[in-house]
């Protein structure tokens, strides 16, 4: 009995090893590792290099578990790089993948493959669907690319994707916590299960004790004060305000309207907000707020003549791994490797915008619209107790599992056997613990806008707040309608320009 | 004989294998009902019905005739796409300037349209004027082309919803012809278009 236990248990090892290669490398290097020759290379403005060579991984790792992250990689920096068409190829495929994901079965072969290769190894095991972030902002990208295009009708197209996707990813949210809670609950009854045969310990480990090691503390409280809850849910207030700009620049005011209404509750102090929002709204005659009645509205329309100003600012936040030590019945002390946020300094304040208008010199300067690194801790911090809860029980499986061949290598008395288990198992839970931490590490850590009217000799002087004499002069076609300057800061100064007019 | 009948086993499983894994193309009728019926986009099903609803009720409505027995000369203008898909609104169009060029009530014109000239030789030519290579005499002259009466526009709209397992889909397709002179709409139609999928239970 004990021989038979011990060869079920240590066939586990070559099947676990074929799943590892039919999903991603990302279950042996964490992604973030993998990542950082190219991150490096993005950020210090090496963007031909980064498109370059993050187009190939991204060709290496297709029909792998990691190609949705390698391919957002890849859509961003070819985006940056000014490759419009490669960028969007690369998202179309991203959404391929995202669509994919969302259409299958509830019950797909596929699903189930993976989570039996998670629950051998580690989340990494799992395809890479994206954060709710990543949904939108891919429309969003693919709408920046259309318009780069000249193209306005496509981005128009992926404007409304991007907005249908910010209403999904709302819903989904509640939808997909209910779901981890009912699929730990289920692990945790086959561990009990299991634990019958060893000596009945109790195998439930609830978050609120995993919560008092102080690493996942720590994780926990700082997402929860980066985290904005002012926001809500997983909503992302830049694609509410380039929903906005998508509905003016079919003068569609009234659309509009209900964007800088929804932006005005998310973020109510917003003083570029406030203005958008009582501007949209005297010039349609609706309503507002008692408190936005001394705002004065711009003295200029919002769908004619007009530049807007948007600019990508920094690094968003990155998962790293860390490990956290905690006491599991049978084991004692093991280590858990789990994802954690690393954020990154904001090295540039904003830009100022100098022009003339009706004759006098006049200066704009950014306001923060999006901060990313709100918006990615949120959906973190809400998922960090089902996600940390899943690692300690899906660890508590594996020990388990190593325990069992352990103790029936001891029992079958032969020597061989007994350093084999110990040498295979150990050698395997190390291998595997991993923290997942895949993510989009192009996206910018926040979203600060501006607008001001065409200028009469249609010039713009963009200068980076503090940094003196680094202005940028941004000439204007005659007939431009509205304009869309986009300003990728890969740090303070590596600034990467574009502009898109529309006549 | 045991023998035989696993090697028949075996061709079969073959077979059965090889026509599984091999590529199921094949022509379908344009004008049937087959085709591939999907939920997010507009088939080209749908774009059959929604012109041959339009063209029909276009030209039922009696609009395009004139009283001085002259034949209204149509243009079409723009089909505004407000949907979350990428398609070109000339499958539309199309249909509908041929259906009315059939019906002989109405001529349209291929000069001027709503996204610039369908045919941008009524223009070109008449630059020929200038080019001494043409004898002159056969040169089209200004003057000659014969302006539109009135336009055929239009805007698809999209609407989805999920409950469940359930995915809805509505199009709403909207068609308006305009006099040119006075600027009113002379017809206006609807045609709207609802496809439901179930995501399935089980599967690969």
């Amino acid at each position: 009995m004990n021989k038979y236990f011990y060869k079920l248990k240590l066939s586990i090892l070559p099947v676990a090893c074929t799943i590892i290669l039919s999903t991603g490398c990302s279950s042996i290097i964490d992604a973030r590792k993998q990542k950082i020759p190219y991150m490096e290379t993005y950020y210090s403005g090496g963007i031909e290099l980064a498109a370059t060579d993050l187009t190939e991984k991204s060709e290496d790792r297709s029909d792998t578990g990691d190609e949705l992250m390698w391919a957002l990689e890849a859509g961003t920096a070819n985006y940056t790089a000014g490759r419009y068409q490669k960028s969007l190829s690369e998202f179309e495929q991203s959404e391929r993948l995202i669509q994919d994901f969302d259409q299958r079965a509830v019950l797909n072969a596929r699903a189930a493959g993976s989570k039996v290769g998670s629950a051998l190894t580690n989340p990494n095991a799992l395809p890479y669907q994206g954060m709710y972030l990543d949904r939108v902002m891919l429309n969003a990208y693919k709408a920046f690319n259309y318009f780069a295009l000249n193209d306005s009708v496509g981005a128009q197209v992926e404007l409304r994707r991007m907005r249908e996707a910010q209403k999904q990813v709302v819903k989904k949210f509640a939808d997909e916590i209910q779901a981890s809670q009912k699929e730990i609950d289920a692990q945790v009854r086959k561990n009990q299960q299991e634990s019958r045969s060893f000596g009945n310990e109790n195998t439930s480990v609830p978050f609120s004790t995993i919560v008092k090691n102080s690493a996942v503390n720590e994780a926990y409280t700082t997402s929860a004060n980066k985290a904005n809850k002012l926001y809500g849910s997983p909503a992302n207030p830049f694609v509410s305000y380039f929903s906005a700009l998508g509905y003016l620049i079919e003068n569609n005011y009234a659309e509009a309207l209900v964007d800088f209404r929804n932006l005005y509750r998310m973020n109510p102090h917003n003083k570029l907000i406030q203005r958008d929002y009582v501007t949209a709204a005297t010039r349609i005659g609706s309503e507002l707020p008692m408190e936005l009645a001394g705002i004065q509205p711009f003295d200029y329309a919002l769908n004619n003549k007009i530049v807007f100003v948007v600019l990508f600012n920094g690094r968003a936040p990155a998962l790293k791994q860390e490990k956290f030590q905690i006491v599991l019945p049978y084991v004692g002390y093991t280590g858990i490797a789990f994802p954690k946020y690393e954020y990154f300094p904001v090295l540039l304040p904003g830009l100022d915008v100098g022009y003339r208008f009706n004759n006098k010199e006049q200066t704009a300067r950014t306001e923060l619209v999006s901060d990313f690194d709100a918006i990615m801790s949120q959906e973190y911090h809400d998922k960090l107790p089902s996600m940390i809860t899943r690692l300690v029980i899906s660890t508590l499986t594996k020990e388990m599992a190593s325990y069992a061949i352990v103790h029936a290598a001891n029992q079958s008395g032969r020597g061989e056997a007994q350093i084999a288990a110990y040498v295979l198992t150990g050698a395997y839970k190390f291998m595997f613990n991993t923290a997942d931490t895949r993510g989009w590490e192009t996206l910018p850590k926040e979203v600060q806008v501006t607008h001001v009217p065409i200028p009469d000799d249609g010039v713009l002087r963009v200068s980076p707040i503090g940094m003196g004499g680094q202005s940028r002069e941004i000439v204007l076609k005659k007939d431009t309608n509205i304009a869309i300057v986009y300003i990728r800061a890969l740090s303070a100064n590596k600034l990467n320009y574009k502009l898109i007019e529309l006549q | 004989m045991n023998k035989k009948i696993i090697s028949l086993i075996g061709i079969i499983i073959t077979a059965l294998f090889l026509t599984g894994c091999g590529p199921s193309v094949k022509r379908i009728d344009a004008t049937g009902n087959e085709g591939l019926v999907t939920v997010d986009e507009v088939d080209f099903k749908d774009w059959q019905i929604a012109a041959e609803k339009g063209i029909n009720s276009l030209l039922e409505s009696g609009v395009l005739s004139r009283a001085d027995g002259r034949k209204t000369i149509l243009m079409i203008s723009t089909v505004k796409n407000s949907t979350t898909q990428h398609f070109n609104t000339r499958i539309l169009t199309d249909k509908i300037r041929q259906a009315v060029l059939r019906s002989g009530k109405a001529l349209t014109t291929t000069a001027v349209g709503g996204n610039g000239p369908d045919d941008a030789a009524s223009k070109q030519v008449r630059r020929l004027e200038e080019d001494d290579m043409f004898n002159q005499s056969t040169v089209q002259k200004r003057g000659t082309a014969i302006a539109p009466d009135m336009s055929f526009s239009g805007e698809i709209v999209q609407q989805q919803s999920s409950q469940g397992r359930m995915r809805e889909t509505y199009f709403f397709f909207h068609m308006a012809v305009t006099d040119l002179a006075t600027g009113l709409a002379l017809w206006e139609d609807n045609v709207e278009i609802v496809k439901q999928g179930k995501k399935p239970m089980m599967g690969w």
